[in-house]
């Protein structure tokens, strides 16, 4: 009896375990996956190495080519940034912000006469879970001794969510250019973001909407998969839909990068 | 001969011209690379919902009292219209500033759903008049509530330019 008794106890937790691992199985093939880096290139094999390099500086920045720069993994926010894909929250949206790297380099410079440059890069990215294009206008920040020519200094970053899009990190070319023979001494040069003009803010919000979305009906699938209230989640998604914020306007007090020049 | 003599005195002469704007082995130019700073005071700004601004409007938020909040938040259920995530590597603080304000208006703001602790968010043009946050460690995420005070309101509409500014703690 107790033998019958055992049996069927069994049965039944193999029963439950059965049960529980079919409805485990039927929901991680409900889960769905946007494929949010797909225009991100493969990352090279020897990536590691150009990064370690890079950062260290004994390879310019300028001499990265953009199967490296626009991996996420090369940019320190990366570590922190990912929570925000892996978690993330449909209650708010990102509209503003930038990733900019490296925040400073130093040079040391002897002998600088008029006319000398120093040619160097950075990278400026959209900020990190942002739904929409961006716009930025970099700005020198200049002296008497140093002038600078910044390109591209006008342009729109591809949004970084629910897609990264191709677009979505610009390298920045900096001609720093001495006005003067530089005397001994330390120098602070860089640029800042500022917003672009009303015209092109105009222009941009145009092209913006003529924007092809072709994965609409599975970001609203996703935060329906989250929040449970489709309902919810197609208003959201078609408020959010094809917008264009204009940048420069939400700030941290660092520049986007510093150059600190030491003349000796 | 003299020809040869005015020949290398015309070299000289040119050889020393080009001296006068080179660099010579005692005084080159040289620029070194030699810190890249690996630190990024990187952010993101989130609004509440699908707002694309803060919108104070009593009427959709269905506030008819003095403080109203802006569309979208609701701190009985703890929705701040505002989230600053700090994705960059570094702490930071973040202070509020508004370039402007009409006379009647008083606008607050905090990290918590408790108006009655707000912060005035002034006009005066020194942020640090609204430190919101301090020491907000990387990957971390920073509600910000906002009200604003409507009594003696003139009917119309006020647009200002509401500013977040984050530095390196």
């Amino acid at each position: 009896m107790k033998f019958r008794k055992g049996v069927i106890v069994a049965l039944t937790l193999v029963g439950i375990l059965l049960i529980a691992t079919g409805l485990y199985i039927t929901n991680m093939k409900r889960t769905v996956a946007i494929n949010t880096f797909r225009f991100i290139p493969e990352k090279p094999d020897d990536f590691e190495a150009v990064k370690r390099e890079a950062y260290a500086g004994t390879i310019s920045m300028c001499n990265v080519d953009e199967e490296y720069y626009k991996q996420p993994e090369f940019y320190p926010s990366w570590k922190n940034a990912k929570r925000m894909y892996e978690e993330y929250s449909w209650s708010h949206w990102g509209r503003h912000g930038y990733t900019a790297f490296p925040l400073s380099m130093t040079y040391d410079v002897e002998n600088m006469k008029k006319g000398d440059e120093i040619n160097l890069c950075s990278f400026f990215a959209n900020g990190w879970a942002v739904w929409t294009w961006q716009g930025f206008k970099l700005k020198p920040v200049e002296n008497e001794f140093f002038s600078i020519d910044i390109t591209p200094d006008l342009f729109v970053l591809d949004p970084t969510y629910p897609i990264v899009g191709d677009d979505y990190i610009k390298k920045i070319t900096l001609k720093i250019t001495a006005k003067q023979d530089i005397p001994l001494g330390t120098y602070e040069v860089g640029f800042t973001d500022e917003s672009p003009s009303d015209y092109f803010n105009k222009k941009q919000t145009e092209l913006t909407l003529a924007q092809q979305v072709k994965d609409k009906p599975l970001w609203i699938e996703k935060c329906t998969e989250i929040t449970s209230d489709k309902e919810k989640c197609t208003e959201l998604v078609n408020r959010r839909e094809k917008s264009y914020s204009v940048g420069g306007k939400w700030k941290t007090e660092n520049l986007p990068l510093t150059v600190v020049i030491n003349a000796k | 001969m003299n020809r040869k003599l005015l020949v290398g005195i015309m070299c000289t002469l040119l050889l020393s011209m080009v001296c006068v704007y080179a660099y010579d082995a005692d005084t080159p130019y040289s620029v070194t690379l030699t810190i890249v700073v690996p630190s990024d005071t990187s952010f993101t700004v989130s609004l509440a919902g699908a707002e694309s601004q803060i919108d104070f409007d009593d009427e959709v938020t269905g506030q008819n009292n003095e403080w109203v909040e802006p569309d979208s938040q609701d701190n009985t259920t703890s929705t701040a219209i505002i989230e600053l995530t700090n994705t960059g590597n570094v702490a930071l603080n973040y202070t509020l500033n508004v370039t402007s304000l009409p006379a009647w208006a008083i606008l607050k703001a905090d990290t918590d759903a408790t108006m009655a602790t707000a912060k005035i968010v002034n006009d005066t043009g020194n942020p640090e008049d609204c430190r919101v946050a301090s020491n907000q460690a990387a990957a971390a995420t920073t509600d910000v509530y906002l009200w604003l005070n409507t009594t003696g309101a003139d009917a119309g509409t006020e647009s200002e330019t509401f500013q977040v500014n984050s530095e390196e703690y």
